[in-house]
């Protein structure tokens, strides 16, 4: 699965529309990508009120800048750009624990076995770096592609098989489970 | 892939995802309406935007005649008020609307829709009145704010008073993450559950006022129906409760002058109502934060407007570079990029190490950051750092950047403010607050380098302080190209 399958097939009529300014068809536009949206807002802001937040900021920012858009990305990588970049913005505002650069996910302390065994899933990820949480909620979670990842977070493609693989292996120590 | 990834893969697939609170997606197509219509007023940055379909049958007569007392005063101090006649998209000057504080411009009676720019202010703001003293203050209020992240830039304020309405209130903390606030819960009477729904008469947090987390921008209030002005630059915005969709709450988002947070003011008991409590709030003796300077990116004067940038003509040969940086710059997929050598002090006992996308000096002691990125006094851990990220994309209209900013006459610029401090404090003013024990640590400083022509970003912090952060800065050198 990728963004690609995202992708509806009255997809570029609902665009072509959005741009003459339909309200209706750009908010179909964004259904059909809302649920992907919200799995990576929520993942990285930890609750729905700032989800809500940063995805409404996102998709108004995003009807602004239709007019720009050149489809040289999918509409879906595009729209995940901007949403993860609201998310990104909004932590910065809120100035949560994540978004400086030395999150050093890689010398957290160990966690005790017999207490990380009790960590679910969710508990672990949110523990993780913002890059990292980024990177498994797009690959593992949604399914996209190293390349639509890439273009969604703006980095090389070698870049996010590097992160997801330090994410993997955090995970697997987050969850008591070893290298 | 390994197995364990699998099951974990898996396990992600399988994580609820939340739907939208109710609401959302209406309060998406007001932001879309804004969009259109900002878009067909084009840049006029002083717009703002007054649709007055409210009815204040509920104000009192005497603020009707202070209000048209108020209109005759300013009338010629407004210079230049421009509004847009109800749903239509062309400017008129046909009428004057003036903008009272405390009282909306449209009186008892009659409703009309417009948009107004105001050229002028026209009365001192609430809280340049005498400040109260912390007795004055619900216990509520002194707790919430004593415990907020957000102090140091956003100063208490409290109702002065709220007459009958409130006797027989009770105040309780309101959670606002990173901010304070406080409720009045009235014992009967329009309120809201602890869910967000209106409830007609379980009076819960029927009001309340909260500094929130947010920082105030120059757009803070301006797309709110109800707008009100004050000459010390103050600003209030207010409307219906846009994070519910059928609510008749209302709410105000406001700005105070020298403060750089958002504050918000909420009542279910109506717009007379809010905008009395709003009237009444007055700062709190022992509770103010310093003033806050904001600056935002396109802020002018720039601190330092620089020449050529340090790092034009010299190159430093890749030989010499240290083989955790070149093996950094290969995981982050970067070809070459600037460094500085060394931090440039003597750093007791430092060591290079490499972190998720750089490297840094440890030392033996003092300044630095434990592995949470907490400042320590005297941990000497990530004293000093350097590294290298995609290049960020251009700053939003309505976002706060690091507060200071350097430029160079090639296009290049950087922007240093506090590393884990609010971006609106000022940089002598860099504290970390932990939140659990109240305890407050210098926080480094740290600046993002932003190359013309490079497709990623510099990283530099120091706890050193500022002079250290731009020695760093002058010492950014080109490697030469793998």
């Amino acid at each position: 699965m990728g963004v690609g399958t995202l992708t509806s097939t009255n997809e570029p009529e609902l665009l072509e529309r959005a741009r003459r300014g339909d309200h209706r068809a750009f908010a179909d536009l964004l259904r059909l990508h809302d649920s992907g949206m919200r799995a990576l807002a929520y993942r990285l802001l930890g609750n729905v009120t700032l989800m809500d937040d940063a995805l409404q900021e996102a998709y108004v920012k995003a009807y602004r800048a239709l007019p720009r858009f050149r489809g040289e990305s999918s509409v879906g990588t595009w729209l995940y750009r901007i949403a993860h970049n609201a998310c990104i913005d909004l932590m910065r505002r809120q100035r949560e624990a994540e978004p400086l650069p030395d999150g050093e996910p890689d010398v957290v302390p160990a966690l005790d076995a017999r207490v990380a065994t009790r960590l679910d899933v969710d508990q672990a990820l949110s523990g993780l770096s913002v890059d990292h949480r980024s990177v498994l909620v797009l690959v593992d979670a949604l399914g996209f592609d190293y390349r639509d990842a890439a273009e969604v977070l703006n980095v090389p493609v070698g870049t996010i098989r590097s992160r997801l693989a330090r994410a993997r292996g955090a995970m697997r120590r987050r969850l008591g489970e070893g290298e | 892939m390994r197995r364990r990834d699998r099951a974990i893969r898996r396990r992600l697939r399988e994580l609820p995802v939340p739907d939208h609170a109710p609401g959302f997606w209406a309060g998406v197509e007001r932001g879309l309406e804004q969009a259109d219509q900002d878009e067909s007023l084009g840049d006029l940055s002083t717009v703002v935007p007054l649709e007055r379909s409210n009815s204040y049958a509920g104000f009192a007569p005497w603020m009707a005649a202070v209000a048209g007392a108020a209109v005759v005063l300013a009338f010629g101090a407004i210079t230049a008020l421009v509004f847009r006649s109800g749903g239509g998209d062309e400017l008129a000057t046909s009428e004057t609307v003036v903008v009272t504080p405390g009282v909306p411009a449209t009186m008892a009676g009659s409703t009309t829709t417009t948009s107004v720019r105001v050229a002028d202010v026209i009365a001192p703001s609430p809280w340049s009145d005498a400040a109260l003293s912390r007795s004055d203050v619900p216990p509520a209020l002194l707790l919430a704010w004593d415990e907020a992240e957000n102090k140091e830039w956003c100063s208490a304020l409290a109702p002065e008073a709220l007459g009958e309405v409130a006797a027989d209130a009770e105040v309780r903390r309101a959670r606002f993450d990173g901010g304070w606030g406080v409720a009045w819960d009235l014992p009967d009477g329009p309120g809201q559950t602890a869910a967000g729904e209106d409830c007609p008469d379980c009076g819960r947090s029927a009001f309340g006022v909260a500094g929130t987390s947010a920082v105030q921008n120059p757009g803070t209030g301006r797309d709110q129906p109800n707008t009100i002005a004050w000459s010390d630059g103050s600003f209030a915005g207010y409307g219906a409760d846009r994070t519910a969709a059928e609510s008749t709450r209302r709410v105000a988002d406001v700005v105070v002058a020298g403060q750089g947070c958002v504050y918000e003011v909420w009542s279910n008991l109506g717009d007379a109502h809010l905008v009395e409590v709003l009237q009444g709030l007055r700062l709190v003796q022992g509770m103010k934060a310093a003033p806050v300077e904001l600056r935002r990116p396109g802020d002018a004067p720039m601190v330092d407007e620089r020449g050529a940038p340090p790092w034009a003509g010299t190159v430093i040969d890749r030989a010499e570079v240290s083989d955790l940086v070149l093996g950094q710059w290969e995981e982050l997929g970067v070809d070459s990029s600037l460094v500085f050598q060394d931090p440039g002090v003597e750093l007791e006992g430092a060591e290079l190490r490499t972190w998720d996308r750089g490297v840094a000096w440890d030392a033996a002691g003092g300044e630095g950051h434990d592995a949470d990125n907490r400042p320590c006094a005297d941990c000497g851990r990530g004293a000093v750092g350097l590294g290298w990220q995609p290049a960020a994309p251009e700053a939003t209209e309505d976002g706060v950047s690091l507060p200071y900013r350097i430029t160079w006459s090639d296009g290049s610029y950087a922007e240093y403010g506090g590393r884990l401090s609010h971006p609106a404090l000022p940089r002598d003013r860099v504290v970390y607050v932990d939140p659990e024990t109240g305890a407050e640590t210098a926080d480094a400083l740290q600046a993002i380098v932003h190359v013309a022509g490079m497709n990623h970003d510099i990283i530099v912090w120091t706890h050193l302080g500022e002079e250290h952060l731009l020695t760093l800065i002058d010492r950014l050198r080109m490697v030469s190209s793998g």
